[in-house]
C-alpha cells in the first residue's frame, strides 16, 4: 500500500491504496465520488471519464500513481449545481435515459468545447467515438453538444442569462 | 391496510421524522391506496387492479408520490408520477417522487414486458382521483358548502368559486385524513388532461447530469466490504478445489471462500415440475472479499481455482448451429395449425422458402451487474438494481431459509436493465456472500463477469415456406423455429418461444393466411437463456418480417402493398392480444402505422443507386409500431444506415418525449443486434469478454431517427420494447432494396454485399 496525494475538484486528498489502483476506484471507493462510473475497466466505453489537467481521461485505466499531484475534475466538480452549459444542454434536450454513461459523455464534451468552441459533427464523432450509450441516446447527445457550444458562445458574447430549458420544470425526483 | 409499514418504503430521513410526529399527533393526510387484487401476484387477470402507488400530503404542503416500478432509463418515475399527479390535480412542479421498496402491499412490482404503464394506468388514476375527492370533501366540510361547488384546478389547491375561498392541499391534509376512502370516483376525460400527454422533463435528470443519481453500484452502507467472484468459466461447471493463499496475501483482502451453486426458484412465482431439467442454479464459485473493489479484483487475480467443467465443455457455436439446422429437418412441436398448410403449399402456383438465423446475445447494461447485501441476525437487507424485486424476495427467502418478513429490498436506480435484471442470481449471490463474510458486502461484476454469466437471448434458426396462388394471394404459411427454449431455463421442459408473436394471433401473417403452421424444435444446451428487450419478437420477427418481403419480391409486389393485402385479409383473431385480457390486435391500427411511416419516409420515391428503403411493422406489447430504414451499401459491401423513420400508435401517450426516447433507443438496440452482436461459445465458454469484442453502435454510426406518434386516447400500450423488433428486418429489407441481396443471418454478414 502506498500513500498518494491527489487533487480532486480543487481539494487535496491523501489516500492509502495499492499503487496500481486505477483512479476510478480511488474516486468511488476511497473518496465516495460515485458520479464517475465503472463500465468496462479497459477504457472501451468512456463511462469513467474525468478531467486530468483539463484532458478527458479514462479513470478506469489511469493508475493512481500517474495522476499524483495533478488536477482532477469529476462530474461532481464540473460546475456548481449543474450550471455548466453542457449539463444545461443535456437537460434541455432531455438526453439521459438510464443516465449511467452520461457523466462520461458530459466530461468529454466539456473538454471538447474547452478546446473547440464550435465542433462539427465529425469533431463530435471523434471526441465521443470512444463512448458507449446502451440506451441509444446518441442523436440527442449530438444535438446537445451543438446546443452547449451555442450557449457557451452566447454566454461569452452577452451578459444575458441562458435561455430556459425547453421543457417544463421537473418535479423533485428520487435519487 | 398497514399504512405505517409503507413508510419504510421512504428512504428519506425527514419523512421518517414526519411520520413519527404524525403518528404521535395524528396530523397529516396519509393516503395509502389498496385497490383489489394485490394479494394474488401470480394472477395475471388481476394485474390492472393492483394497488402499487401512494400519495402523501403533509400539512406543509409537500406532496410525495411513490413509484413502485424500477427506473432503468424508460422514465417510469416520471410517467407513473404524472398519472398520479394528473388525477390528483397536483402542482407538477412541486411534487416529490420517491422510489418504493419491495413491500407486500405494493403487489407485483416487476418491471418488464413493457407493462409498467399498462399495469398501473387504472390503479394510479383511481388512486389520484380518490385523493382529490377526499380533499374536495375536506374542503366542503371545512367551509360548510356543497362538495360539488368545490373544484380542483391543477395547482394543489381546492377552491369554492362562489365564495372565493381557496385552500391548499397542505391546509386540507389533516381534515382529509379523516375522510373515508371513497368508492368509484370518476376519472377525468382525456380532454381535461393537463399533465398526461404533455412533454415533461425527467424527474431525475438533474441528479443524473450532476453525478448525484445513485445507482445500485453506488451503494455504500456502514461497515461494507467489497467482493468479486470467480465463477465457473463453463456453464454448469463447479469448483473442484482452490488455493486462496496468494489472494489472501493481497493487502485489504479479508476472506476467500466458496459460494455454493444452489438451486433457485422460478422468477415469477410459477410452479416448476421436479426434475424437469431446469437450469436455474446460482453460478457458484469462489468469492474474494476485501476492503475495496480494486483489492478484491487484485485478490481474484491471485486466486487459483481448479474447475470441474462438466458436460457443458463439449458445446460450441459451430455444434449448436449444426444441431439447429438438423432440427429443422424433422417436424417440431406443433404450436398452431390452421387448415392444410402442407397440402396447400405443395400444390401452390408459386412457393417461396427461406431459412433465417439469429445468435445468442448478451444484455450488456452499462451498469454492470452488482448488488449490495447485509445478512445478519436472521435478517436480510439488500440494495438491488432489480427489475424483479418480488422474484428476488422469493429466492432470498428460499435460499436463506428466512421468512419474507425478515427481508428488506431497496430498489435502486438502474443503469440499464433490458431484461437482465429480471433474473435474481446476483441478489442471492450477494446475500450468501454477506452471510459468509459476516458483514454487508457489495458484489461487483466486472465486465467480463457480466458478459460471460448472463442469461442470453436464445440462438435460433427458422425455416419459412409460403404458397402463393395464381392471383397472388398467400394461401399457406409454414414457420418452423429451432431454438433452445427461454422459459425452460427457469421452468424446465420445452416451453415455446412464441408467446408474444404469432401464436397469440397478434402478428402477421397469423389470421391473414388460410392455411398456417407454426412449430418449434428445441435445442438442449447448458447456455442459460433469459429475457432480452422485446423477448421472442426480436428474433421471430426478424424472420417473419424479412420473409414477407421475400414473398413480395418473388411475386413482384411492393413490400408495403403486400402487407396491406395481408392486413385486408386478416381475420379478427379468436384469442386476445399478447397478454391475457388485452384487446385483440386491431388491424386498422396496424395499417395506420404502416401508412403513416410510408408517408413520412417518402416510401416509393426514388433513391440513388446503392441506396434502399425497407419496411417492417408489427403489433407487440400493446402497441403498433412500423419502421422504414434507409440504407446505403457501398461497392465494397460497407453498410450504412442513414435514416430510420418510425410510426407509433401506443394509445394514450403519457409523455411524448419519453415515448420518442424509447423508440430512438429501441432503434439503436435493434441496430446493434443487426450489425454487430453475437455471443459465441467455444469449449462451453463465452468467447466475448468486453466492448472490444462485443461491439455497440457508437455515435458516428447513429442514423437519423424520426418518431411519429399517432394521436390516440385508446388505453396506453407498452413502449420500452416495441421500438426494437421491426428494426433489424426493416434494415434487411432495405439492404435487399439497395442491392438485390438478401441477408438472412444476424448479425448481418456484410461481406456478402461486396460486389465482385
Amino acid at each position: 500500500m502506498d500513500t498518494i496525494s491527489i487533487t480532486v475538484n480543487g481539494r487535496q486528498h491523501s489516500v492509502e491504496v495499492l499503487p496500481d489502483t486505477p483512479l476510478l476506484w480511488v474516486l468511488r471507493d476511497t473518496l465516495g465520488l460515485t458520479g464517475t462510473k465503472f463500465g468496462c475497466g479497459q477504457a472501451l466505453c468512456g463511462a469513467c471519464t474525468v478531467h486530468v489537467d483539463g484532458e478527458a481521461t479514462r479513470s478506469c485505466t489511469a493508475r493512481i500513481s500517474t495522476v499524483a499531484g495533478r488536477s482532477i475534475t469529476t462530474i461532481e466538480g464540473l460546475s456548481a449545481d449543474g450550471q455548466h452549459p453542457v449539463q444545461q444542454a443535456w437537460l434541455a434536450d432531455q438526453v439521459p435515459q438510464c443516465g449511467y454513461c452520461q457523466a462520461g459523455m458530459i466530461m468529454t464534451t466539456a473538454a471538447l468545447l474547452a478546446k473547440n468552441a464550435a465542433p462539427s459533427d465529425a469533431d463530435i464523432d471523434e471526441a465521443l467515438g470512444g463512448h458507449i450509450c446502451r440506451c441509444g441516446t446518441y442523436q440527442r447527445i449530438r444535438e446537445a453538444v451543438h446546443k452547449a457550444a451555442h450557449q457557451a458562445g452566447a454566454k461569452h458574447s452577452s451578459t444575458e442569462t441562458a435561455a430556459p430549458a425547453a421543457v417544463p420544470a421537473a418535479a423533485g425526483g428520487a435519487r | 391496510m398497514r399504512p405505517m409499514r409503507t413508510m419504510r418504503a421512504m428512504s428519506n430521513a425527514s419523512r421518517r421524522e414526519f411520520l413519527k410526529s404524525s403518528a404521535a399527533g395524528g396530523a397529516g393526510l396519509l393516503l395509502a391506496f389498496y385497490l383489489p387484487g394485490i394479494a394474488a401476484r401470480a394472477d395475471a387477470a388481476e394485474q390492472t387492479f393492483k394497488a402499487n402507488s401512494y400519495i402523501f400530503i403533509d400539512p406543509q404542503g409537500d406532496i410525495r408520490l411513490v413509484v413502485t416500478r424500477s427506473e432503468m432509463g424508460q422514465g417510469v418515475r416520471t410517467a407513473l408520477a404524472m398519472i398520479l399527479a394528473e388525477e390528483l390535480d397536483a402542482d407538477w412542479s412541486r411534487v416529490k417522487i420517491e422510489q418504493g421498496d419491495c413491500e407486500p402491499e405494493y403487489g407485483d412490482m416487476t418491471t418488464g414486458g413493457s407493462m409498467s404503464i399498462r399495469s398501473t394506468w387504472d390503479p394510479l388514476r383511481k388512486a389520484g382521483a380518490s385523493a382529490r375527492d377526499m380533499l374536495l370533501t375536506a374542503a366542503a366540510e371545512t367551509w360548510g358548502v356543497k362538495k360539488d361547488e368545490c373544484s380542483a384546478s391543477g395547482g394543489s389547491v381546492i377552491e369554492h368559486k362562489k365564495s372565493g375561498r381557496k385552500a391548499s392541499y397542505g391546509e386540507l391534509a389533516v381534515r382529509a385524513g379523516a375522510v373515508p376512502v371513497p368508492k368509484d370516483v370518476p376519472l377525468k376525460e382525456a380532454k381535461d388532461y393537463r399533465i398526461v400527454g404533455t412533454r415533461r422533463a425527467r424527474v431525475d435528470g438533474q441528479h443524473i447530469v450532476i453525478g448525484e443519481a445513485h445507482y445500485g453500484i453506488d451503494t455504500k452502507v456502514p461497515g461494507m466490504l467489497y467482493a468479486v467472484v470467480a465463477r465457473p468459466p463453463v456453464f454448469g461447471g463447479k469448483v473442484r478445489k482452490f488455493d486462496a493463499s496468494r489472494a489472501l496475501a493481497v493487502p485489504g483482502v479479508k476472506k476467500v471462500f466458496e459460494v455454493a451453486a444452489v438451486e433457485m426458484p422460478p422468477l415469477f412465482g410459477e410452479e416448476r415440475k421436479p426434475d424437469s431439467g431446469h437450469q436455474h442454479y446460482l453460478w457458484g464459485g469462489v468469492a474474494v472479499v476485501a476492503e475495496s473493489t480494486w483489492q478484491a479484483i487484485a485478490g481474484r487475480r491471485a486466486l487459483s481455482v481448479d474447475w470441474d467443467n462438466g458436460a457443458g465443455a463439449e458445446e460450441s457455436t459451430e455444434k449448436q448451429r449444426a444441431a439447429l439446422a438438423e432440427l429443422l429437418k424433422t417436424p417440431g412441436k406443433e404450436l398452431k395449425k390452421i387448415g392444410e398448410p402442407d397440402a396447400v403449399v405443395a400444390s401452390a402456383a408459386k412457393t417461396v422458402e427461406a431459412d433465417y438465423e439469429t445468435p445468442f446475445l448478451a444484455h450488456m447494461t452499462m451498469e454492470p451487474v452488482n448488488c449490495t447485501a447485509s445478512v445478519r441476525d436472521g435478517k436480510c437487507e439488500v440494495w438491488a438494481p432489480t427489475q424483479n424485486p418480488n422474484g428476488m424476495a422469493t429466492a432470498l427467502a428460499s435460499v436463506l431459509n428466512l421468512p419474507q418478513s425478515a427481508l428488506t429490498i431497496h430498489i435502486t436506480l438502474i443503469g440499464g436493465g433490458f431484461g437482465r435484471r429480471l433474473c435474481i442470481d446476483y441478489g442471492v449471490e450477494a446475500a450468501l456472500i454477506s452471510r459468509s463474510a459476516g458483514a454487508p458486502v457489495k458484489v461487483i461484476w466486472t465486465r467480463d463477469d457480466d458478459i460471460r454469466h448472463d442469461y442470453y437471448r436464445p440462438i435460433s434458426h427458422h425455416r419459412l415456406r409460403a404458397g402463393v396462388d395464381a392471383q397472388g394471394q398467400v394461401t399457406s404459411w409454414l414457420h418452423h423455429i429451432a431454438a433452445p427454449s427461454t422459459d425452460s431455463t427457469f421452468l424446465g421442459g420445452e416451453v415455446p418461444d412464441t408467446g408474444g408473436t404469432e401464436i397469440a394471433g397478434t402478428g402477421l401473417p397469423s389470421g391473414a393466411v388460410p392455411n398456417y403452421l407454426l412449430q418449434q424444435s428445441f435445442l438442449h444446451t447448458a447456455v442459460p437463456r433469459g429475457y432480452w428487450r422485446a423477448v421472442d419478437t426480436n428474433w421471430n420477427h426478424f424472420a417473419v418480417q424479412s420473409f414477407i418481403d421475400e414473398i413480395a419480391a418473388a411475386t413482384g409486389k411492393d413490400p408495403l402493398a403486400l402487407r396491406r393485402q395481408l392486413i385486408a385479409s386478416k381475420q379478427k383473431p379468436a384469442g386476445g392480444g399478447d397478454n391475457e385480457g388485452e384487446t385483440p390486435v386491431n388491424v386498422d391500427r396496424l395499417l395506420g402505422v404502416l401508412n403513416l411511416v410510408a408517408e413520412k419516409s417518402g416510401w416509393g420515391t426514388p433513391l440513388p443507386a446503392g441506396r434502399g428503403r425497407g419496411i417492417a411493422g408489427l403489433y407487440g406489447f400493446g402497441s403498433y409500431v412500423a419502421h422504414v430504414a434507409e440504407v446505403t451499401v457501398a461497392k465494397d459491401g460497407t453498410l450504412r444506415v442513414d435514416r430510420v423513420v418510425v410510426a407509433v400508435d401506443c394509445g394514450q401517450v403519457i409523455n411524448p418525449d419519453l415515448v420518442a426516447a424509447q423508440i430512438e433507443g429501441g432503434v439503436v438496440f435493434g441496430l446493434t443486434s443487426a450489425l454487430y452482436d453475437e455471443i459465441t461459445i467455444q469449449g462451453g465458454q463465452v468467447q466475448q469478454s468486453n466492448f472490444d469484442n462485443y461491439q455497440m453502435l457508437r455515435i458516428a454510426d447513429m442514423p437519423r431517427v424520426e418518431v411519429h406518434l399517432v394521436p390516440s386516447h385508446e388505453a396506453p400500450g407498452g413502449i420500452g420494447e416495441p421500438g426494437v423488433p421491426s428494426t433489424a428486418p426493416a434494415v434487411a429489407n432495405a439492404i435487399f432494396a439497395a442491392t438485390g441481396k438478401r441477408l438472412r443471418r444476424l448479425p448481418f454478414q456484410t461481406q456478402e454485399l461486396a460486389k465482385s
